[in-house]
């Protein structure tokens, strides 16, 4: 039987580093582990296929996905850096600030880290570059601060957890306002201390009229996470209904209200968006019919009791599994990671007496820092060609951001209460 | 040839583009219009709505995959070819294969299986009892589409030639 684990074993990693699509190495890995060793009937295989896919919980994933690409087509980012500049621009490090509180603006709206590299650090890098901040510190800071996208909800990565947990998405959710609000007062502190060591450039700070105008400006804008969050936590909306109105709100916004989104324009953003999200939701698919073979072999339970007979200490478990993601993190997409690796943690985590929502953060947390880590993080990259500096530069450049946020990650990993003091006294455990 | 192939790419595409559009729309329509009335009215719901939704996630997570491929855009991980760029072409080669292995299957036993559904008379959706095997039926012809788009993406990546721009006409002729 262990032979039989091990090809399977392979074969998946095989697949995935000889660059097939994570979502058909799964499905080729579950095809081989039902079909040719639990002899399973083939056609059963396509039925789940077909079955992942046939969930109303989706929806959220598609609308939000939607939701976030309206934003980024109109006008939205070019204002939430305004008024994130207005807020705090006038500090010591205040533009590198605007671009941190940019980001978790724009995590409150979209829910990807890529995302957000594209869209805040595209538009910050060039910007505090002509500002004379620091190089290294300015592509360190963009490089970053992306990864309030997955972490602030809501978050791509926390919607697929949820459905494989059975969390409530709206608890869920409530994990990650914590993290995103130490992250960003910390990367927000090291910014302040850095730029005043080096006396650079402050802005003037703005009169209280040229606040009033930036907020009346950006108002529609910042009223979508209100809509998004003021909606759930009321209990006015589900998610999946907040998914939904948040993305004809942003269509109403963008095309009658701000006038940045043209009509022709919608047929790309549309399609785009059907794209994106295809990309994702198929690797549920793919995940699901090798979660089968996981499930009909009892794999995770297997795996539990090996774990449980050799480690006995939830932290130390917690610690090995943050070292696992980190290092799963760079190599791995966090979508990817997230539903192979949660049917597998899962049953260990009741073990542990580790709750659910708790751990479900950490792995955002975990798999969101595996991102900026290199040498294979992908916003590396992203900032490499935005600023025109090779991977060396730019892994340098990120060290003391990832150091802040594995810092917070220990944190978070020692003091479940902090992620989840929130989420207990919104929703009270019964 | 090229020409054909060209035509191909843009029947392919317009099938892709415009029905993950109306797909798309529509299920954002349904969705707000139900969330509309129930949260406006209290009482009124449209009852198929979630069905509707869920045929449209389904639709537009295989159809848009066509698309992903035009796009090269599927998720994987391309750790390997970033650590060593020599591997990047034959990885690739070996990459298209496992997809169009993937789209045989899609085909064979897609076929199959909305082949079975639709000689079941009672396999109809629960609401508003849409036959089951139309969407069984997307399965196959993806596998149809995906396979002749990583040919055509194949021969592109292979050769360094451009298959899905217009024909110039000299060349052409």
């Amino acid at each position: 039987m262990e032979t039989n684990y091990l090809v399977i074993m392979a074969l998946l990693i095989g697949c995935l580093a000889t660059t097939i699509p994570v979502f058909m190495a799964l499905f080729f890995t579950g095809m081989v582990g039902l079909v040719w060793i639990a002899g399973i009937d083939p056609q059963i295989v396509i039925e789940v296929l077909y079955r992942s896919m046939d969930k109303f919980a989706l929806i959220v994933v598609l609308f939000f996905v939607l939701c976030g690409n309206i934003m980024t087509t109109g006008s939205i980012v070019s204002k939430l850096i305004k008024t994130a500049n207005c807020m705090v621009g006038f500090l010591p490090g205040g533009l590198a600030m605007a671009g941190i509180l940019a980001c978790g603006f724009f995590g409150a709206i979209s829910g990807s880290t890529v995302a957000t590299v594209v869209a805040i650090g595209g538009f910050m890098i060039p910007a505090l570059l002509e500002n004379n901040y620091d190089e290294k510190f300015s592509i360190g800071v963009m490089t970053t601060a992306p990864i309030l996208g997955v972490i602030i909800p809501p978050s791509i990565a926390m919607i697929l957890y949820a459905m494989v947990t059975n969390d409530p998405l709206e608890a869920l959710f409530l994990t990650g306002f914590v993290p995103g609000f130490l992250i960003m007062f910390f990367m927000s502190l090291y910014a302040y201390f850095f730029c005043k060591r080096r006396d650079a450039m402050t802005m003037p700070k703005p009169s209280l009229q040229e606040v009033v105008a930036t907020l009346r400006e950006s108002l529609w804008a910042l009223m979508l996470p209100v809509l998004i969050f003021g909606g759930i936590y009321s209990g006015y909306f589900t998610a999946n209904e907040a998914a939904v109105v948040a993305c004809f709100y942003a269509f109403i916004v963008e095309i009658f209200i701000h006038r940045d989104l043209k009509l022709r324009e919608i047929k790309g953003v549309v399609i785009s968006s059907a794209i994106t999200s295809s990309t994702l939701l198929v690797i549920v698919a793919g995940a699901s019919v090798f979660g089968e073979y996981l499930t009909f072999e009892q794999i995770p339970g297997q795996i539990a009791n090996a774990v449980v007979e050799n480690i006995q200490s939830p932290w130390v478990f917690l610690l090995s599994v943050n070292l696992l993601l980190l290092i799963i993190g760079m190599f791995m997409d966090i979508i990817s990671a997230t539903l192979i690796l949660t049917p597998i943690f899962l049953p260990l985590l009741s073990r542990f007496g580790i709750d659910t929502m708790h751990f479900g953060l950490l792995m955002t947390l975990n798999l969101g820092i595996g991102y900026c880590t290199p040498p294979l993080g992908v916003s590396l990259y992203i900032s490499g060609a935005v600023a025109d500096r090779d991977l060396i530069y730019v892994s340098k450049a990120v060290m003391p951001f990832l150091l802040i946020q594995i810092a917070i990650l220990m944190l978070l990993t020692f003091w479940p209460d902090l992620v989840l003091f929130l989420p207990h006294w919104v929703y009270p455990p019964s | 040839m090229k020409k054909l192939i060209y035509y191909i790419h843009r029947v392919f595409s317009f099938v892709e583009d415009w029905s993950l559009f109306a797909t798309v729309m529509v299920a954002l329509s349904v969705a707000i219009a139900n969330v509309a009335l129930r949260k406006l009215t209290n009482d009124v719901n449209l009852y198929w709505s979630d069905e509707v939704v869920r045929k449209t996630i389904f639709f537009t997570t295989y159809v848009g995959c066509i698309a992903a491929i035009r796009n090269r855009s599927l998720i994987r991980i391309d750790a390997l070819p970033q650590l060593f760029p020599f591997l990047k072409k034959p990885l690739t080669f070996f990459s298209h294969i496992g997809v169009l292995v993937f789209s045989g299957f899609m085909i064979k036993l897609g076929y199959s299986l909305a082949e079975m559904v639709y000689y079941d008379e009672y396999a109809k959706t629960a609401s508003l009892q849409i036959p089951e095997w139309y969407f069984y039926a997307v399965l196959p012809i993806m596998g149809v589409m995906m396979f002749v788009r990583t040919l055509i993406i194949m021969v592109e990546d292979w050769f360094g030639i451009k298959l899905c721009e217009p024909p110039i006409e000299d060349e052409v002729a």
